[in-house]
């Protein structure tokens, strides 16, 4: 097994500006081959997995060894299947051996679209791929971080926290609201309700963190 | 400092639409989709002839033929008692009609004098990725027509001028004339001259059939461009064309056909544009002029109270506050900067922006999130924190100070394809301005107080697309040069947003030599004014193509065919969705109040496409150039017998198009693309 630690040194995974330690994090977040082993090391804790594409690895064969208790078409959210025109089905909607087929074939789309297929040069399957606001739509997440690596983004400057301002300090206790007010509403989305006020509400949390940037505020989610 | 009272016609500017009916109904007086005081309809509707200000509702809109009414630009006069330097807004002006004035003179009468003529076919040709830029550095683009050379090839060649020029002359009606002046052949040219109406019987007029002897017209003989009358109070009320068009017949004995959108060769239309013109006449037998006025004949308006984020009056208004030191407050000419101090009134600078966010959903195929999100702007007031708002730091806007971020798509707005050589759309620096001065919690609540002339001049150009001169629908990119406007503005009692005449000597006219030039172009630092027909020569031909075509593009589009966006290379985005409607909703499938599929509002018979590009369009662009009059019209529930309980809903009226049961082309949920090339994926 591949350890990518030392080529992607230093990192950090702190909230900060889109510096070479956060993207190295991400690097390794979404590595591809961390752990190719099947069946998965499985663990309870997710901080436990060494990537993001490790814990889906877990999650799919945990729905595969309860195939039997799926069942479709429940508590279904599809926001984005217009940005995906060549996949199947953004939704579960079957139960048993079909309905899992589905399960398995959206925590591909995500593993491929975060680490690629199996090596960090090939381009990720066509039917995963974004067809509406990718400009590289065949690179995976890990692709675009090397390249992001290659020339570092601008980003605003940042205070530290002891300078900001009473007005820093209320972008930040906006911000804090508004995020626990999503995570609410995210409970009822998932369980089923239909928050009316839901895209709005993380359209707001977008603009609360951009503008906690644009004054250089860090932005915080607790 | 002696006060003097000058006149002035307002609006500055006038739309009138063409249509396929004898009748008509009057340019809006109001601003689009802004709320009204007193009513739950918003502005924007246009005003039923014979009154002051009545809406149409969607029963006004054909006639009993089902022809599809004209629009017709209503001018006003107005007194200006000013004792210096004029300043914007001057928040007075009263309107005149004969009789006793303020100033204690009598009017007897008013001559009005208009000049329509249509010099497209004669102009050069609309370069899709350039706009202005293609008359930079002293070049123009290639001529339209190039195969009508006459003797030298140029744009003012006499020979060309007199074979691909409409000019039917000027015309003059007297405010207390019962009968309409006819801008076609047979009625002679006029003009007023003091308090007389002198007739120009040499006068050059021209049309296609004046030099072609046969013409392939299908809706009808390009005989007019149209017509003045006035009303019961003398105000001035210019009729456009019918939407006629002719095409040359070539060597084998059929029309030229229509090979594009912008520039097609052989092919006339009956749009136009040109000055409008005032004299006094005083029961003492003195004369005055008044400043003059410009009126624009052109597309219908399919959608008159869906506002555009960018109008004309949004360009034209930047234009004279950062070229035409319009309010010294604002915008200090000297350093090129916005005051920082200056506050915005929200009503009038902010909340329009905010409108046309949330109205667009009723010309487009919006996506559920940004119907919800641009629902939310919507609700934001004058009262509210704007950190505390979904708009807050501006994150979703389009900066148009950053030049890389007219290449970003999802999330900046408007997401609209932009100007040429530009992927998406901004708003104008100094719309953006007023939104950052919100942003900053720097702004007044409240509008802007405006005399009742600078309330017309508003209201008219706020009706108009603006932004995107890719053409464009009324007007294109001249509207943004400050040499097309009367630049003193301040002390010649002008007033601003005045378009500059070009002193034109009628006495001079004679049959053999046409009577126009090519006139005004764009960065030639041409500063003597326009000439008839020089705003509409910008604009395609026919018109009918271009409206057709611009429904839905690749950004690509206006960059070479180079995918410069953020986006997927095969992404599909609006062209013009205010003024040229995409998607819409049916009157007559909204039941209970519960919204039904959108569908294209070009449809039916004839609009079948494999490519989602070209859905929203008549495939042959032939059957735009026959069809146009049928498109529907979108308007508020309020003016739609049966849906006036549901203000909130803005619902596709009076289409004569074929409703197909179970549509071949559905309306897709955006985000969508075209299909790529061979060999290509998606």
């Amino acid at each position: 097994m591949p350890n990518p630690v030392a080529q992607f040194s230093p990192y950090s995974s702190e909230i900060g500006p889109l510096d070479k330690e956060r993207i190295n994090a991400m690097c390794l977040i979404e590595y591809p081959d961390w752990d190719s082993s099947d069946p998965p090391e499985l663990s309870d804790k997710v901080k436990e997995y060494g990537n993001i594409g490790e814990f889906y690895n877990a999650v799919a064969y945990g729905a595969a060894q309860l195939t039997e208790y799926l069942h479709g078409g429940r508590n279904q959210v599809d926001l984005f299947s217009a940005y995906y025109r060549n996949l199947p089905s953004l939704t579960v909607t079957d139960s048993g051996e079909v309905g899992f087929r589905q399960v398995d074939l959206l925590i591909h789309a995500i593993t491929e679209q975060g680490e690629g297929i199996s090596s960090a040069r090939e381009d990720i399957v066509y039917s995963f791929q974004n067809t509406a606001t990718d400009p590289d739509p065949q690179l995976s997440h890990f692709e675009k971080f090397i390249k992001l690596r290659g020339k570092l983004p601008e980003t605003y400057v940042v205070k530290a926290e002891g300078g900001y301002s009473p007005e820093d300090q209320e972008l930040l206790k906006i911000l804090l609201a508004d995020i626990a007010r999503l995570r609410n509403m995210l409970k009822k989305l998932f369980s089923g309700k239909n928050p009316g006020d839901f895209l709005p509400l993380m359209l707001t949390v977008g603009a609360d963190i951009q503008n906690c940037w644009k004054h250089g505020v860090t932005p915080r989610f607790d | 400092m002696t006060t003097k009272t000058v006149f002035r016609i307002h609006p500055t500017i006038n739309l009138a639409r063409v249509g396929t009916s004898d009748e008509f109904y009057l340019s809006p007086e109001t601003s689009a989709g802004l709320p009204l005081e007193g009513t739950t309809t918003t502005g924007g509707l246009p005003i039923k002839p014979g009154t002051e200000s009545e809406f149409i509702d969607s029963e006004d809109l054909r006639d009993a033929n089902g022809a599809l009414k004209r629009q017709a630009a209503r001018f006003r006069l107005f007194a200006y008692d000013i004792d210096g330097p004029d300043s914007y807004p001057d928040g007075g002006g009263t309107e005149i009609v004969p009789g006793p004035l303020p100033d204690g003179r009598v009017l007897q009468e008013i001559i009005w004098t208009v000049h329509l003529a249509n010099k497209k076919a004669a102009a050069f040709c609309v370069v899709p990725n350039k706009g202005v830029d293609a008359f930079a550095d002293g070049k123009v683009p290639q001529l339209r027509n190039p195969g009508t050379y006459g003797t030298t090839g140029v744009v003012d060649d006499k020979v060309r001028l007199q074979q691909l020029m409409i000019d039917p002359g000027p015309r003059a009606i007297a405010s207390s004339s019962t009968q309409p002046v006819v801008f076609n052949a047979t009625t002679p040219a006029s003009y007023g001259d003091g308090d007389k109406i002198v007739q120009l019987l040499d006068y050059p007029q021209a049309f296609p059939s004046t030099t072609n002897d046969e013409l392939y017209e299908p809706s009808g003989p390009l005989d007019s461009l149209g017509e003045l009358r006035t009303d019961k109070k003398g105000r001035l009320v210019v009729l456009p064309g019918k939407g006629r068009t002719a095409a040359q017949i070539d060597e084998y004995g059929v029309p030229i056909p229509l090979t594009g959108d912008l520039n097609n060769v052989g092919w006339f239309d009956d749009q136009s544009d040109g000055p409008v013109s005032a004299t006094l006449v005083f029961d003492d037998g003195t004369t005055e002029e008044a400043f003059g006025a410009w009126v624009v004949c052109c597309d219908p308006s399919y959608a008159p109270q869906i506002r555009n984020v960018v109008s004309i009056w949004g360009d034209v208004y930047d234009t004279f506050v950062r070229e035409l030191n319009l309010q010294p407050d604002l915008y200090n000419g000297a350093t090129q900067k916005f005051d920082p101090e200056f506050k915005p009134a929200f009503d009038s600078m902010v909340l329009p922006v905010f409108r046309a966010s949330t109205l667009q959903r009723w010309t487009a195929n919006l996506p559920d999130i940004a119907v919800k999100a641009h629902d939310a702007v919507d609700r934001i007031t004058a009262k509210d924190d704007p950190d505390k708002t979904i708009m807050a730091g501006l994150n979703f806007i389009r900066n148009p100070n950053i030049s890389g971020e007219t290449n970003v798509g999802v999330p900046l707005m408007p997401l609209s394809v932009g100007d040429a050589g530009k992927a998406f759309l901004t708003v104008t620096k100094t719309q953006y301005f007023f939104l950052e001065q919100w942003s900053r919690k720097k702004f007044t609540p409240g509008g802007t107080a405006l005399g009742p002339g600078e309330q017309l001049d508003f209201a008219s150009l706020s009706n108009c697309l603006g932004g995107r001169y890719v053409p464009g629908i009324e007007m294109s990119y001249p509207v943004r040069q400050p040499d097309i406007y009367i630049t003193d503005w301040r002390e010649s009692g002008s007033g601003p947003f005045r378009v500059k005449h070009q002193k034109l000597d009628y006495e001079k006219a004679r049959k053999q030599n046409p009577f126009l030039t090519g006139g005004w172009i764009p960065l030639h630092n041409m500063t003597d004014g326009l000439q008839p027909g020089d705003l509409s020569k910008f604009m395609a031909v026919p018109w009918q193509t271009d409206y057709n075509s611009c429904s839905i593009h690749q950004t690509s589009i206006n960059t070479d065919d180079v995918n410069t966006s953020t986006g997927t290379p095969t992404m599909l985005y609006w062209s013009w969705p205010s003024q040229r409607p995409d998607a819409v909703y049916l009157a007559d499938e909204v039941i209970n109040g519960v919204l039904p599929p959108q569908q294209w509002s070009i449809r039916g018979a004839g609009t079948y496409s494999d490519n989602p590009a070209t859905a929203a369009t008549f495939q042959d662009p032939l059957q735009a150039v026959k069809q146009w009059d049928r498109i529907g019209v979108v308007l508020q529930g309020t003016a739609i017998p049966g849906h006036e309980d549901i203000p909130e809903y803005y619902l596709e009226a009076k289409s004569r198009l074929q409703v197909p049961g179970i549509p071949t082309n559905p309306v897709l949920a955006w985000p969508f693309n075209a299909n790529p090339h061979k060999g290509q994926k998606l």
